[in-house]
């Protein structure tokens, strides 16, 4: 496990990397002088003389990007241009309603997803299946903003049942906070338990069509043990790493649910940022996002080395 | 293909109904985007006296809060964002193409480039085209410029695979020892062979690109208004959503539409071209027997012949 463990830090390094440069670049696509862009048309010349030093813009690329590297490393990520205060801690400030949504649009996504694409595939070609299926295939093709739109219409406008938007954090009060957070996660989950689904149930098949399956259907098994007890651990090994992958797409979806909803997670801060020219700060959110869904994603792979030898022998 | 278009129409309709249908209906949803000068009025005429009328015969969808008219809009919308799709997907094609063939034919060259491309997948989509979009300048140019470095390694990494598994057969060997270059190889062999699972990719991706639009121009990052597009339209109506539901819910069912469409196709298309990976084929045409050669050892690198 050790061994197995090293060499997938090992093969981070190249992709940790390119996040790096890919981040670092964004700046200098910029038409122009970003100092110029970042300062709007009012500035004198001394203050984007001033700005363009403070971003190191003077400087040759490989020494800038030598140095933001540096201090990257050390969670340095500069100074946002609007808040006045270092990248870093701003991001963070923002991140706990944005985890909250991810963790429980997955948990419910998970808890959808999983009898759903179990019951698709044991029902396989049958009305049940493609039902499912079709409700999964609406899943994946719906924009959440859209989707967003009609839940608000349907659950807060018409029925009042739920607040429009807004967001409570858990201080205050349980209720509130889970009240507000119905409608987002709802969107959230419509997206990635439709994939999920979908990949379980592929996944489920694809072990059905395996030879110890035959062998258990053979000794007599039932078909609700073959297919809970032989055919879904299999399938569900491979699932997780669908439900590590699926948190990308996740966060795209987080950052239109959190503009429809006002939820003042990342998602509205990069969209702020956005307005306000703030690049430090956009280039901060882009990389803690990117860190987050690779941290994500090797949890996910270790996790799947544990529970099957052959990923951590092969 | 000797009875021409009608027979392969037959055959289609025979084997992918779900399939056949979903293209239909994006044809016709291109045409009514192509044509929408000729079917309907001024995307941009206001009419302060007709503002959020509910759907009527003269605004099929009603009109919204400039009074405009929402079919119209939703129709030239259609060109905006079918339009952009469409371009980013081919361009996704082409370079993911060039990516995939070069990684995976030459052993040098795969690391560094997929390592690349593992680094962008790393990036939500949407949070890496935002960024991008904001350095380069919200407009439509930009929106194609970061969606087609957002998608390239979708593509590129299923041409990869098949490259890989295309690059030790014996007709790339055959082809190498009686003599041919590289670009022959490549362009002339792998390429054609690759076709498949790419067009099958392409169709998923330009699914991801229609939504990927809808969600930045929502955003006001795409095409800014007036010019209509699904996405902009649907943000325009957020503030009417009690008074005038209409104004957000047809361009919202556009995008649905046109998206539940390509993911349908794109299945169709993945059982026909690309057969034992997804679902065994449920029907075959009548009397017809698809014989399916397949190079050894793979799964996807077929051709398929009467």
């Amino acid at each position: 496990m050790t061994r197995y463990v090293a060499r997938r830090l090992v093969s981070l390094v190249p992709v940790l990397v390119t996040i790096g440069v890919v981040t670092f670049v964004i700046i200098h696509l910029i038409p122009g002088n970003p100092a110029d862009v970042i300062l709007g048309n009012q500035a004198t010349a001394a203050q984007v003389a001033q700005l363009t030093h403070q971003l190191g813009l003077d400087r040759p690329l490989w020494d800038q990007f030598v140095t933001w590297s540096a201090n990257a490393l050390q969670g340095n990520l500069g100074q946002s241009i609007f808040y006045q205060q270092p990248v870093l801690p701003v991001v963070l400030s923002h991140l706990v309603p944005t985890a909250t949504l991810a963790a429980m649009s997955t948990a419910v996504s998970i808890a959808i997803a999983l009898p759903a694409g179990l019951l698709a595939a044991s029902q396989r070609g049958r009305v049940l299946d493609r039902a499912l299926m079709a409700v999964s295939l609406l899943g994946v093709s719906v924009p959440g903003f859209w989707l967003a739109f009609m839940l608000i219409l349907v659950f807060a406008v018409l029925l009042g049942w739920l607040p429009v938007a807004g967001y409570v954090p858990l201080s205050g009060g349980v209720g509130p906070w889970l009240s507000h957070l119905v409608l987002p996660v709802a969107v959230l989950a419509a997206g990635q338990s439709a994939i999920i689904a979908r990949m379980l149930r592929d996944g489920t098949l694809e072990s059905l069509r395996q030879p110890y399956i035959r062998t258990a259907r053979a000794k007599g098994a039932t078909e609700r043990s073959v297919l809970l007890g032989h055919a879904l651990p299999n399938a569900a090994i491979p699932t997780l790493t669908i439900v590590g992958n699926s948190l990308a797409s996740l966060l795209s979806g987080v950052v239109v649910v959190e503009v429809v909803f006002g939820i003042p997670g990342i998602g509205n801060l990069i969209i702020q940022a956005m307005e306000n020219r703030d690049y430090p700060l956009i280039e901060g959110v882009t990389l803690i996002v990117a860190l987050g869904y690779v941290a994500v994603n090797l949890v996910v792979d270790l996790l799947y080395a544990l529970a099957d030898p052959r990923v951590r022998l092969g | 293909m000797t009875g021409g278009w009608r027979s392969v129409l037959e055959r289609a309709w025979a084997e992918e109904r779900l399939g056949t249908l979903a293209v239909a209906v994006l044809v016709v949803m291109a045409a009514l985007a192509v044509g929408a000068p000729l079917l309907a009025g001024s995307p941009t005429a206001l009419n302060a006296l007709h503002r959020l009328e509910p759907p009527s015969l003269r605004h099929p969808f009603g009109t919204d809060d400039f009074g405009r008219d929402v079919l119209a809009r939703t129709l030239y919308g259609g060109r905006v964002s079918l339009g952009l799709g469409l371009t980013v997907t081919v361009a996704t094609s082409v370079a993911g193409a060039a990516l995939g063939l070069l990684s995976g034919f030459y052993p040098r060259m795969d690391g560094p480039l997929m390592r690349l491309m593992d680094g962008m997948m790393a990036f939500p989509p949407l949070v890496l085209a935002i960024a991008l979009v904001a350095a380069l300048g919200p407009g439509l140019v930009s929106e194609l410029i970061a969606l087609w470095i957002v998608f390239t390694p979708r593509i590129a990494r299923v041409v990869r695979a098949s490259t890989l598994q295309l690059r030790s057969s014996e007709m790339v060997e055959a082809s190498r020892v009686s003599g041919s270059g590289p670009a022959t190889i490549l362009l002339g062999h792998v390429l054609p062979n690759a076709m498949a699972p790419l067009v099958v990719q392409a169709s998923f991706v330009y699914a991801e690109v229609i939504l990927a639009d809808a969600a930045l121009s929502f955003l006001g990052l795409g095409v800014a208004p007036p010019v209509p597009t699904w996405g902009n339209m649907v943000a325009d109506a957020r503030d009417y959503m009690t008074v005038a539901p209409w104004f957000a819910i047809f361009p919202g069912l556009a995008i649905v539409v046109s998206v539940v469409s390509l993911n349908l196709a794109g299945d169709s298309l993945r059982a026909v071209l690309l057969p034992r990976s997804g679902a065994p084929r449920r029907r075959l045409g009548r009397g017809r027997q698809l014989h399916v050669s397949a190079s050894s050892n793979s799964d996807r690198l077929m051709t398929v012949a009467e």
